[in-house]
């Protein structure tokens, strides 16, 4: 038994004052709020569920390497369905510990987005020896990709060499996928990757982040009857009216990045706060490795500083996610829920709430020295 | 004349003063720093009272307006990857002003950058420093040049040895450096004898540093290569300052004793290369304890222009160094490190009146730069 006494708790949708959290085993037992004097193995200013990261990167792009850590994108189709995460994770990464340090401790990986379609992510938990160890759920989710990155991956050999073709690959291979789902002929495993999608079982996710790319990434998931997520979606702001009459999911981030390009230019804090405010369901990703998930936490202080209610920036990244994801007894420090939690030194978001502690399933793995 | 009434302000020289108020001149310098409430009949007032006052923040490696945002490939300026060494290129013939990165660059009160070529080359060119509000590139330049762009390690060795072009190795790239130096000491004896050589624009910029008028800006991660290049600093008794520093720590004795500036980052990214393994926001602390003069860096657009206070304030929190040096690691230590410590870096009476009015402590994500003065002039508002 482990008890974490949390000058503030935010639980996963409010915040508590004066909190005893109690851990058995790798689960959250109990949390009373209004306790003010108890002894508790643990004393943080700040306490909140381990941050839940929708759409990262690490692992398959390993920090401080070149090609030789690099497995995002296996472009030499731009349709690959089959490929796996799972088998491009790297448990050696330095980026894992890191995110650790960041309260960072649950992510969906995922293929890039040189592809259309990538491959299928893998939900993990940020230790482990291996990959099958740090796997929570795989494979999970299909990365889809709209926009620039296929075009400059392929263009200049194959389709797809204009936003058209793009469109036209995802749709051609999903009714194909549904047709071989209908009559079943000989094994195919592109098509075999997409049938729990087909089925609902499955989510996609959909890296979009002009306007137009993301109207396209509903269009798409809505012919296809798709259960889905945009991801990155910076201008997710200018479409927050078709989006929200949609029930439509956004993942927005990362939040810090240089405007590098034309599909980035209207990347600001401002936006993804008019997204939060819009009421469509978000949640923060940190982009990594374009942004480090370790200070996914100091991208929402930008959020707060907008006007943003602190409880909802921190949802983004705890229960919303939790929420996709379908984890059901993640994202929250609640009774029942898996002890995956962050204890800070102080405001989660602001550069000086610096994690002192973080438990994954009731274990601590990390302490500040 | 304006003053700024209230406030916390952050004088970063001369300590924290609760409720003073500041003159602003008309000649665009700060006229006054009072330690206490002050009324100055006749100067516009600007209530400051609950939020923070700070002096503009130096950010002395940047690619700001040579790298532009928005527009990819179009507008990358910086490398001139058709020779190893392009000293004669000029950062001033290629820094566009109206990139959307200065109004960020005022956005996250910074109003001073060192601004110039990338890492392709060995000699990249000659950068400049500069304000970063104006619509005149000429007025906004406060050094031209303010420094030689070098680069030791991956970068140059990878741009050549893709085209089968020397340098592919660390030996070359020294190599390269050392004979552009040593051809320059031959031009200016020359020079200076009865039959003058034709003119030569990279010659003469070398000459330059060969005079010691400007230092070589040395693009360095790993510590051989800072080692490496100090060691080229001292065949020719020129100036040097190191940046990026990335592995750093590990020399920071010998960097102490050679006495060279180090300008840490980027450190708020993911590191890209194996000379950036040991990238750490631990590294400006620990420079500084060693007695090195240090700063830190976005190296825009690498790290956003406006996310340079993010990095500071967690090198104060995670990094050791805590508020008042971390403030110094993007104000008065790279105002001194490119010999500008007289007009910018602090806020004290003569100084360039470069004042920012946070909503709150700078180093609070959450805070936002509500107003921004660039030599007395508002140039930037936020409403909060």
């Amino acid at each position: 038994m482990i008890r974490i006494a949390a000058q503030y708790l935010f639980d996963g949708h409010q915040m508590l004052h004066d909190a005893l959290v109690t851990v058995d085993g790798p689960r959250v037992v109990s949390v009373e709020a209004g306790q003010t004097k108890v002894s508790a193995d643990y004393a943080a200013a700040w306490v909140t569920p381990g941050f839940i990261d929708l759409d990262s990167g690490i692992g398959l792009k390993e920090e401080s390497l070149g090609f030789e850590g690099n497995d995002l994108n296996e472009a030499t189709d731009a349709v690959t369905p089959e490929m796996q995460a799972i088998d491009g994770i790297s448990p050696y990464d330095s980026s894992l510990r890191k995110s650790l340090m960041g309260g960072v401790t649950t992510a969906l990986v995922m293929p890039g987005s040189s592809n259309v379609v990538g491959g299928r992510g893998a939900i993990v938990h940020m230790t482990g020896a291996t990959a099958n160890d740090m796997s929570i759920r795989a494979p999970f989710g299909v990365k889809f990709s709209l926009g620039n990155d296929p075009k400059q991956a392929h263009g200049q050999k194959r389709t797809p060499m204009t936003r058209m073709g793009n469109a036209f690959l995802i749709r051609d291979v999903l009714t194909k996928a549904q047709e071989y789902k209908e009559k079943k002929k000989e094994y195919n495993m592109k098509y075999e990757a997409l049938l729990p999608l087909l089925a609902g079982e499955d989510v996609a996710f959909f890296q979009a982040l002009r306007a137009d790319d993301i109207m396209t990434a509903v269009r798409l998931a809505e012919e296809f009857h798709l259960r889905y997520v945009v991801t990155g979606a910076f201008d997710a702001d200018l479409v927050t009216d078709q989006l929200r009459d949609r029930h439509a999911t956004v993942a927005f981030g990362p939040i810090i990045m240089s405007r590098g390009a034309d599909e980035i230019k209207r990347l600001h804090p401002e936006n993804a706060a008019a997204l939060l405010r819009s009421g469509v369901r978000t949640a923060i990703i940190a982009g990594h490795p374009n942004y480090p998930a370790k200070y996914l936490r100091i991208s929402l202080g930008l959020l707060v500083g907008r006007g943003i209610a602190a409880e909802t920036a921190l949802e983004a990244v705890t229960s919303v996610p939790a929420g996709i994801l379908g984890l059901e007894d993640y994202g929250q420090v609640r009774p029942g829920f898996i002890a995956d939690l962050a204890l800070f030194r102080g405001e989660p978001w602001e550069p000086e709430g610096v994690v002192e502690h973080t438990f994954i399933g009731g274990n601590e793995v990390y302490t500040a020295s | 004349m304006v003053v700024i009434h209230g406030g916390t302000i952050l004088t970063v020289t001369d300590g924290i003063i609760e409720g003073g108020s500041i003159l602003v001149g008309d000649d665009g310098k700060i006229a006054e720093v009072f330690r206490s409430h002050t009324e100055v009949p006749g100067a516009m007032v600007m209530d400051a009272a609950g939020k923070y006052v700070v002096p503009g923040f130096v950010d002395a490696h940047t690619h700001l307006g040579i790298c532009n945002l928005e527009v990819g490939e179009i507008g990358e300026d910086e490398n001139e990857m058709t020779n190893p060494a392009t000293p004669a290129c000029r950062a001033i013939d290629a820094v566009y002003i109206w990139d959307s990165g200065f109004a960020d660059a005022l956005a996250g009160g910074v109003t001073t950058v060192f601004t110039g070529p990338g890492s392709g080359n060995v000699i990249g060119g000659q950068s400049i420093t500069m304000k970063t509000a104006g619509t005149d590139i000429e007025k906004m330049v406060l050094q031209n040049p303010a420094g030689l762009k070098t680069a030791s390690g991956e970068n140059p060795k990878r741009v050549y040895k893709g085209k089968n072009q020397l340098p592919s190795t660390r030996m070359g790239t020294a190599k390269v450096l050392r004979e552009a130096l040593l051809k320059a000491r031959d031009y200016k004896e020359r020079r200076a004898g009865a039959e003058p050589p034709a003119m030569d624009l990279d010659m003469e910029v070398l000459c330059r540093v060969l005079d010691r008028e400007i230092p070589l800006r040395m693009h360095s991660h790993r510590a051989d290569d800072m080692i490496t290049m100090i060691r080229i600093r001292d065949e020719f008794g020129i100036r040097m300052v190191i940046e990026h520093g990335t592995d750093s720590a590990r020399i920071r004795e010998s960097l102490s004793k050679a006495g060279v500036a180090v300008i840490t980052g980027p450190l708020l990214d993911v590191s890209p290369k194996v000379e950036t393994a040991s990238s750490s926001f631990n590294t400006p602390h620990l420079l500084h304890e060693a007695g090195v003069l240090t700063a830190i860096m976005t190296d825009h657009p690498v790290i956003p222009i406006e996310s340079l206070r993010l990095e500071a304030a967690i090198a104060a929190y995670e990094g050791g160094a805590g508020e008042q040096e971390a403030l110094e690691f993007i104000t008065i230590n790279p105002a001194k490190i490119l010999g500008l410590e007289d007009r910018i870096g602090s806020l004290a009476k003569g100084k360039d009146a470069d004042v920012v009015i946070w909503s709150g402590h700078p180093f609070k994500a959450s805070s936002i730069a509500e107003k921004t003065f660039v030599n007395g002039r508002l140039v930037s508002e936020v409403k909060a």
